[in-house]
């Protein structure tokens, strides 16, 4: 069955139908809030609220835009929604899991790790958000638009300004040569 | 592209598969919704009821202060208890089949 097949059985009612949506595009909205938060339990806890919205609300869901990204604009709601409530954050930087290497090797990854991840944190949450839509996740930039209701054109200057301070940090941190 | 944009960009792509094990249960959430739903479905025909008789309360009693009107309120009141089962009855069972 089709996702418009799928939404138009979960909005007449069908647990099955609303299952499958929800299965089908929690990986995306998985990495998307992890990359957005870096602390394992806030993000669990921004899925799950997420989750919860769209199935409440799933009779307003208008399918001219995917599911996925529909999920998407609620889960960076409810982001939104708890920094204003200022929730503590736990960085992920512990339950970061190296493949079988060397110690040695390990160590570095993990170094890499934290470093990347703490300059994609360091980023206000739109740039963030706009970046990691666009490098990691492949959103065009009308749907990024979309998601953070913004115009096309704030899209394109938050990735360029995003761009720029990734490159003057990587640099700044001596992990690409200048 | 310049190449220390490359090289940057191929540095953040390390965090592209960050992942961990979590504890969410779509079936659950799904279940709670509907919770939620009914909470809010209940909530509103709660405030619909409450609004309806008042207004009829309010109608009735404002009719019956008019002088003259008694003798039309007994025989409105008469017509409309014979006949609201006769209305109400069939539209509560087709709200319900539609529901369903």
């Amino acid at each position: 069955m089709d996702e418009i097949s799928l939404v138009e059985e979960a909005k007449k009612g069908s647990r099955n139908a609303l299952n499958q949506l929800l299965t089908e595009n929690y990986s995306i909205v998985k990495g998307y809030i992890v990359k957005m938060t870096g602390d394992p339990n806030l993000a669990q806890d921004i899925i799950q609220e997420t989750m919860l919205r769209a199935c409440v609300n799933i009779s307003k869901f208008k399918p001219n835009a995917k599911f996925s990204t529909w999920l998407i604009t609620i889960a960076t709601n409810v982001y939104r929604d708890m920094l204003r409530k200022k929730h503590p954050m736990e960085l992920i930087e512990e339950t970061l899991e190296t493949k079988e290497v060397g110690p040695e090797e390990a160590f570095q990854i993990k170094a890499e790790y934290k470093e990347a991840l703490d300059i994609l944190l360091s980023l206000p949450y739109k740039k963030r958000s706009v970046f990691i839509l666009k490098h990691y996740y492949g959103y065009k930039y009308e749907e990024i638009a979309q998601i953070l209701s913004c115009p096309i054109g704030t899209v394109r200057s938050r990735l360029h300004n995003c761009i720029e301070y990734i490159v003057s940090e990587m640099e700044r941190r001596e992990l690409i040569n200048g | 592209m310049d190449n220390k944009t490359e090289l940057t960009l191929k540095k953040m792509d390390e965090i592209k598969d960050l992942d961990f094990s979590m504890d969410v249960d779509i079936s659950q959430i799904i279940l709670k919704a509907e919770i939620i739903k009914n909470k809010k479905k209940d909530m509103k025909e709660f405030i619909l009821f409450l609004t309806s008789t008042s207004t009829i309360v309010l109608l009735v009693y404002c009719l019956i202060m008019l002088e003259g009107t008694q003798r039309f309120i007994l025989y409105f009141e008469i017509l409309f208890f014979t006949l609201a089962p006769f209305m109400i009855i069939p539209a509560a069972l087709s709200s319900r089949v539609r529901e369903e």
